[in-house]
């Protein structure tokens, strides 16, 4: 009989440790495909929104994985009432996957059914693209105005990514820092331009007309 | 530019809206997994307050896309519609997670522990007395810049203040709810507590 209760021990010892694993990456996941969902709609990114059916499929995975291990785990009544909190933490984190990856259907729609499209409406060949800004730059620190970013590259910055927080109203007194993520809207040539200088490569003016 | 303005005005205020809407939905989900982390039984009630603030901001978006947006263009209505219920869902999910703390049943360790583990770590730390941080604007600090820590949340005695602006001053006391990765924890761990005078 002892024999028995620590192999049985052991074994949900085991599945506990997948839970717990399956758990993080599951909170990390939930918020980073909220993240990815609301940038998808707002820059009207198609790609950002393949990378939500990514992760959401990586969710389902994991809410699997969590299931079968508390099925596994519970022993008693008052156990299986703990392990069921779990379950209900890791459905709400699969709940937001599954929220995500329907409002990004509306991608399969027409373009007029975006409504923040118009605020970065794409003329012609303009793109949208996301550039880090390198340590090494030297657009680091400095006022956007003072820089003439879009005089200079022709490309303009619709927002900015900092750390977990977004920045929208971009003012021109606003100062660039490293590891900012700029989202700017311009042609593919100024692009290429303020990716260089971003990331370091060339000196600010280098390519002044 | 002349075509674009057009289109700019009705939805300025709804994309206002939608954004406030979108800061709140994310707060909650990150409010949600603190209360876990901190088995804390408050700071998952107001989870249940922001969710209110969510209703009130869902009703009025639904009133003005089927009112004024609709007039324009009935995609863009539907699509307002979508956006709504997506929020609802979020603030749904971090419902369900602060259950788990409200709830009578105390919560399983491995919640906990589970969320303590993350790549991007929620932290909180008690502003002392002597910190370089009592009187700063939190926009100076650049904490971000520096530590890569982002304060999503302040508790000041009995007062919660979500999201703060960046010229939201810190008072001694203060409790400062943080997110962002190991090593800037420690660092700004150091000098809340008046241990290290500065980020370098």
């Amino acid at each position: 009989m002892g024999l028995f209760r620590r192999r049985r021990h052991e074994k949900i010892e085991y599945e506990n440790i997948g839970v717990k694993e399956s758990l993080t990456e599951m909170k990390d996941l939930s918020e980073q495909i909220i993240d990815l969902s609301y940038s998808a709609i707002l820059f009207d990114s198609e790609d950002i929104a393949e990378q939500v059916n990514e992760l959401e499929e990586r969710l389902d995975k994991l809410l699997y994985n969590v299931r079968i291990g508390l099925m596994l785990a519970a022993r008693n009544r008052e156990e299986a009432e703990q392990l069921s909190g779990i379950l209900q933490v890791a459905s709400a984190a699969e709940q937001i996957g599954n929220a995500s990856q329907d409002l990004m259907r509306i991608f399969e729609e027409g373009v007029e059914f975006r409504p923040f499209a118009p605020f970065f409406l794409k003329k012609g060949d303009e793109k949208i693209w996301a550039i880090r800004v390198s340590e090494d730059s030297d657009i680091n620190h400095r006022k956007i105005s003072e820089l003439g970013i879009e005089s200079e590259t022709g490309s303009r910055i619709i927002a900015i990514k900092r750390g977990p927080r977004w920045i929208y109203d971009i003012e021109p007194e606003r100062r660039i820092k490293d590891s900012d993520i700029l989202i700017a809207r311009g042609v593919e040539d100024g692009l290429k331009e303020l990716v260089a200088y971003a990331k370091g490569e060339v000196k600010w003016g280098k390519y002044r007309r | 530019m002349g075509e674009i303005q057009e289109i700019e005005d009705p939805m300025k205020e709804v994309m206002d809206l939608f954004l406030e809407m979108k800061d709140t939905s994310e707060l909650m989900v990150d409010l949600a997994y603190s209360s876990l982390l901190y088995d804390n039984r408050e700071i998952a009630s107001e989870v249940e307050h922001l969710n209110d603030r969510i209703d009130e901001m869902s009703s009025q978006l639904q009133r003005f896309a089927i009112s004024d947006i609709s007039r324009r263009s009935t995609d863009a209505t539907l699509m307002l519609l979508k956006l709504c219920s997506y929020i609802n869902s979020i603030a749904d999910s971090a419902m369900t997670i602060v259950d788990v703390v409200l709830r009578d049943i105390e919560p399983h360790p491995i919640l906990k522990q589970s969320i303590k583990e993350s790549d991007v770590g929620i932290y909180r730390f008690e502003v002392r007395k002597g910190s370089i941080l009592v009187g700063k604007k939190l926009g100076e600090l650049r904490l971000a810049t520096e530590t890569g820590m982002w304060v999503f949340a302040i508790r000041r005695n009995v007062r919660w203040i979500y999201g703060p602006e960046e010229d939201e001053v810190i008072h001694r006391g203060d409790i400062l709810f943080v997110r962002g990765p190991e090593d800037g924890m420690r660092k700004l761990s150091l000098v809340a507590r008046g241990k290290l005078r500065s980020f370098q």
